[in-house]
């Protein structure tokens, strides 16, 4: 605008009484109430966890250790295993089962049912050597073969203790051979793992085994082989160690 | 036309004091400050989303550090809590303030070559020390290494297999490990964070600042920090809590693994120990020669992370060994 000398003398009109300025004091204030008011939208949406049943994390043994003779309930009465064993001239050294067909034997190399159950009383175990344990003294049978993970367990070194680390406050309770591995099936199967940390924000992340680093749409990092999430690209002498 | 408002030249107008306002310069000026006050306004919007039980009640104002209250004054805070969660939960927790035995320090020993990375022990800790779910924060992160290395910046955080354990990798779960000489406690500004004598590194929620220096300072990304107000469901809570450990926190405050200090402070077994499957996890008193940790200092080749920078941990990590030292017969068995 030109610069016209200000000789024509206005008024002194005070800022109040411009309109203008009212109502550029109103678009001010309308854009200050449009800025606090409105979403602004730009919020990160957090995804919820992906949940966990209260069984996934259950504290308490895998398995019941069986009673001292086992028994069962059988036709309705509770048997020990003698009461069928005293008349059934079972071939000991059989794999052909009739009876407890359920039971996969897979044990390293042991194949037979007589490596660990005496042949002539069933309501115990027995050794190579022909020493009898009962079904409480389990742990001492598996010592037979896993002599030094059975000297860890003694120390603690092995297995699982669970109850009060402090004996002065309670007791502690050293979880036996048979209540965590199946003595048919010992080797622990994979397990699905639970859910990782919820912490990668921009979408599906390649994580594990599937790989295409070339598509935008799944690897938005377009993250290279090597890095630190993906590694099955590895070449082949460096993946076997 | 001559009525040009901002043609007045007693007073300051855009353009600066003395000169007479341009169109350009008036333009400019009220650009700047419309820009500002949009900015100052968009900077205030949270005080919106601001609910009742965000602004602290003037106990909790004046409340004093932890280690400088004495009983009454704990006593009023616990109450004070209790009250808070109640409204929050619905229920009535039974919190206490714990304090460490004497003659104990804890150790905790984690054998690698049983833990096959399920992750339960994660979500144990979840369930028992009452953390946010939504967004949610585990203390425990277990890291898919390669066979080969114990460098966990080579670790997978985010490992999602259909089955684990895959055979090329080992599992490390990595969470706090109570150093002796903690860079965490070094670097708070407010000393919000201490170590106690039994070894637990623990922090004073109501102290935090949430500036997260302490976070910077782990090597071991132990400490999490709570970005958003944490969203606990209510039939989560886990009711027995004590003042240092899993109370619920507010939002804005860093929290991390206790050693699950309301559980061993009372000679319990921490949450993520009572769930491994394959017990691979042992904790106990160092300072008593039987102890399960104990045996396993002495007598296998125990090893810590990121030794190198001193930050003396008390965590220890350990393979199986096909012959142990333990088993030589000349080996030290004497408690």
């Amino acid at each position: 605008m030109s610069q016209k000398e200000p000789a024509a003398k206005k008024p002194n009109t005070s800022s109040l009484d411009r309109p203008a300025l009212w109502g550029l004091t109103l678009i001010f204030f309308a854009l200050a109430a449009i800025f606090f008011f409105l979403p602004t939208g730009n919020s990160i949406p957090i995804p919820d966890p992906a949940s966990v049943s209260p069984k996934d994390i259950d504290p308490s043994p895998r398995f019941t250790p069986l009673s001292d003779p086992p028994k069962a309930m059988v036709n309705g009465f509770e048997r020990t295993c003698m009461d069928c064993h005293v008349s059934i001239d079972s071939q000991p050294h059989s794999t052909d089962l009739h009876q407890h067909a359920n039971i996969e034997l897979q044990h390293g190399i042991n194949t037979r049912c007589v490596t660990c159950h005496d042949s002539k009383n069933r309501n115990l175990l027995a050794t190579l050597d022909n020493k009898t344990f009962t079904y409480a003294q389990s742990s001492q049978l598996c010592s037979q073969c896993h002599g030094p993970v059975y000297r860890q367990w003694e120390r603690g070194i092995h297995g699982k203790t669970l109850g009060y680390w402090d004996a002065k406050l309670g007791k502690s309770e050293k979880l036996t051979c048979t209540q965590c591995h199946d003595p048919h099936h010992p080797r622990f199967d994979a397990i699905k793992p639970l859910p990782g940390p919820n912490t990668l924000r921009m979408g599906d992340q390649e994580t594990g085994d599937s790989q295409d680093h070339g598509d935008h749409k799944r690897n938005p990092l377009l993250l290279p082989p090597h890095s630190k999430t993906t590694d099955s690209h590895l070449p082949a002498h460096e993946s076997k160690h | 036309m001559n009525q040009n408002t901002e043609k007045n030249s007693s007073a300051c107008s855009s353009g600066g004091c003395g000169e007479p306002p341009t169109r350009r310069s008036f333009l400019r000026t009220s650009a700047v400050a419309a820009g500002g006050l949009a900015a100052a306004m968009a900077a205030l919007k949270p005080l919106m989303e601001l609910e009742s039980d965000d602004l602290p009640t003037v106990e909790k104002f004046l409340q004093k550090h932890y280690k400088e209250m004495d009983g009454d004054e704990m006593q009023s805070a616990l109450a004070r809590i209790s009250n808070e969660v109640e409204k929050r939960f619905d229920q009535r927790p039974d919190i206490r303030d714990i304090k460490p035995m004497d003659g104990v320090e804890f150790v905790y020993a984690l054998n690698l070559t049983r833990c096959i990375g399920c992750r339960k022990c994660v979500h144990a800790c979840v369930a028992e020390n009452n953390q946010s779910r939504s967004p949610e924060i585990q203390y425990i992160r277990v890291l898919e290494m390669p066979r080969g290395t114990t460098n966990i910046e080579k670790g997978n955080h985010h490992y999602d297999r259909p089955t684990v354990p895959s055979d090329d990798h080992f599992y490390m779960p990595v969470q706090c490990h109570q150093c002796a000489s903690p860079p965490c406690v070094k670097v708070c500004p407010v000393e919000a964070t201490w170590q106690e004598p039994d070894g637990i590194t623990v922090i004073d929620y109501d102290w935090c600042i949430g500036c997260r220096y302490c976070e910077a300072a782990c090597p071991y990304w132990a400490r999490r920090f709570n970005f958003t107000k944490p969203k606990l469901p209510k039939k989560d809570l886990n009711p027995k809590m004590s003042y240092l450990s899993n109370r619920p926190r507010p939002k804005g405050v860093v929290e991390k693994c206790t050693f699950c200090l309301h559980l061993t402070r009372e000679g319990k077994m921490p949450a993520c120990l009572e769930v491994c499957p394959t017990g691979a996890r042992k904790f106990g008193n160092v300072l008593d020669p039987n102890s399960e940790v104990s045996q396993i200092l002495k007598n296998n080749r125990v090893f810590v992370l990121k030794e190198e920078v001193g930050t003396l941990p008390r965590f220890f990590y350990y393979f199986d060994e096909r012959y142990p030292a333990s088993d030589d017969a000349k080996a030290d068995k004497s408690a």
